[in-house]
C-alpha cells in the first residue's frame, strides 16, 4: 500500500506536497517497520514550517489581554495596532521569518537598554520585555503571550536588533550536538533532582 | 515590572539551555510525561485537539483521553542555577511530522514513549532519529505497573539496535521519569564517544 508523504521516504517515493501531508491521517496500523539500511538515501529535507505558520493567536481573551490597562499615548505606537484580528501579523509588517535564528529553547533575557521603559515603545515590546526579566526561551515567549511561534520570533529577533532583549548561547542554534561538558552537567543536574 | 539588579542581570545572562525531545503516537502519555518533571505547567504553543478529533484519531486503546495537544508542548526544569533543560513533546500526529526538523536540532537526544499495545504509533518517531543519528532511548510505558510484554520481544518488535536501552516507565511517576531521562543522557554520552573513537 502506497501511503504519499509517509515517513518511510524511501527514494522512490515522490517529494509531498504540504497538502500531501496534511491529507495523510494514516495511522499505520498493521505497518511493520522495516530498518532503513545504511545505505539509502535519507528521507528528503522535510518542509519547515516553524517561521511561516499563519495561524491566529491562541486564547479568546489574547486581545483583552494585549490592550494596556493603564494606556499612555506612546510616542511611535503604530495606530494600526488597533485592527486587533490582524495585529500580529501588523506588528511583524507581514515578514513570516525572523532575522535571527532562534531554536525554540534559546534563551532570551532584557538586557538594561529593555529594563528601560522609556526605550519600550510598543506594549508588545513591554510584555516581552516584562516576561523576559529572568530568562525565558523563544518558545515560552510564545506560549506566555500568546503568539504563535513564528511572530515570536520575529518579534524577538526585532527586539534583539534594538538591543533590548539578550540572545543566550545556545547549542541548537548553531546545529551542533550538545558538547559533553553540556552533557555532564544535565546528567549531574537530573540526578541531583 | 519586577526590577532587576545588575548583579542577577549578569549571572542570568550566563544561563544557557538544553533540550530532549519527548516523542511517541498519539495518546501515549507523552504531556504526563514531560508534566511529572517539569517545574512549570507544560505549556502549548499551539493549539488543542479535542474530542472533535475522535473521527480521525484512533482512541480505541484510549478511551478517556478526549484531549490531546496537536502541537509541541513543552516543560521546564532548573538542573542548576545557570541551566535550563526543556522537554519538548513532538505533535502528536503523523500530520506534523514536518516540525521535527526544528524541534530536534540541538538536542541531547530523545524518549520514545511506546505503548505496546499500539506498537505501530511508535515506528515513524524511530525511524526519524535513526535517520538524523539523534540517541533516542525507548520508554515503554507501563500503563498501571503492568509490563506485559518482555523487553526483549518488544526490542525485536521494534527492529532496534541492541546498544538502544528501553527503560520501563510510568510517566505518571516523576522518579521514573528522571530515570527514563538519566538512562537518554548517559546514552547520548556513550554514542557521542564511540562516534568519536
Amino acid at each position: 500500500m502506497t501511503e504519499p508523504g509517509a515517513q518511510e521516504g524511501s527514494g522512490e517515493t515522490p517529494e509531498p506536497t504540504f497538502a500531501d501531508v496534511l491529507n495523510n491521517l494514516s495511522l499505520d496500523s498493521g505497518r511493520t517497520r522495516r530498518r532503513r539500511r545504511k545505505d539509502e538515501p535519507p528521507a528528503q529535507p522535510p518542509v519547515s514550517l516553524f517561521g511561516v505558520t499563519p495561524e491566529p493567536p491562541l486564547g479568546g481573551g489574547t486581545d483583552e489581554e494585549w490592550e494596556p490597562t493603564t494606556a499612555e499615548p506612546v510616542p511611535g505606537d503604530d495606530p494600526e495596532d488597533d485592527a486587533a484580528a490582524v495585529r500580529p501579523y501588523t506588528w511583524t509588517r507581514g515578514r513570516t521569518r525572523p532575522a535571527h535564528d532562534f531554536a525554540v529553547e534559546t534563551l532570551v533575557s532584557t538586557s538594561e537598554h529593555g529594563h528601560d521603559v522609556v526605550a519600550l515603545a510598543s506594549v508588545e515590546h513591554r510584555a516581552v520585555a516584562e516576561l523576559c526579566s529572568s530568562p525565558r526561551s523563544v518558545a515560552e515567549v510564545a506560549a506566555l503571550l500568546p503568539l504563535p511561534l513564528g511572530v515570536a520570533k520575529v518579534l524577538l529577533a526585532d527586539m534583539t536588533d534594538m538591543d533590548l532583549v539578550v540572545v543566550h548561547d545556545t547549542t541548537g542554534a548553531s546545529g551542533d550536538a550538545p558538547d559533553r561538558a553540556l552533557m555532564e552537567r544535565v546528567l549531574s543536574g537530573l540526578r541531583r533532582l | 515590572m519586577d526590577s532587576v539588579g545588575s548583579d542577577q542581570a549578569t549571572t542570568s545572562r550566563r544561563t544557557i539551555s538544553a533540550k530532549i525531545v519527548v516523542a511517541g503516537g498519539f495518546g501515549v502519555g507523552k504531556t504526563t510525561f514531560v508534566g511529572s518533571v517539569s517545574e512549570i505547567v507544560p505549556l502549548t504553543t499551539e493549539a488543542v485537539l479535542t474530542d472533535a478529533s475522535s473521527g480521525t484519531d484512533d482512541l480505541a486503546a484510549t478511551p478517556d483521553k478526549t484531549t490531546t495537544t496537536v502541537a509541541m508542548d513543552f516543560g521546564r526544569v532548573s538542573l542548576d542555577s545557570e541551566l535550563i533543560l526543556y522537554l519538548f513533546g513532538t505533535p502528536g500526529q503523523h500530520r506534523f511530522w514536518f516540525m521535527w526538523d526544528d524541534l530536534v536540532r540541538g538536542a541531547i537526544g530523545a524518549v520514545v514513549l511506546v505503548d505496546t499495545r499500539r506498537l505501530a504509533d511508535c515506528f515513524a518517531a524511530i525511524d526519524f532519529f535513526e535517520d538524523r543519528g539523534l540517541p533516542y532511548v525507548v520508554g515503554l510505558n507501563c500503563f498501571d505497573g503492568v509490563l506485559s510484554h518482555r523487553l526483549e520481544d518488544v526490542r525485536d518488535a521494534l527492529a532496534i539496535d541492541p546498544a538502544v536501552p528501553i527503560v520501563p516507565c510510568d510517566a505518571r511517576e516523576r522518579e521514573s521519569t528522571k530515570h527514563a531521562l538519566i538512562g537518554l543522557v548517559e546514552h547520548a554520552m556513550r554514542q557521542s564517544e564511540a562516534a568519536r573513537a
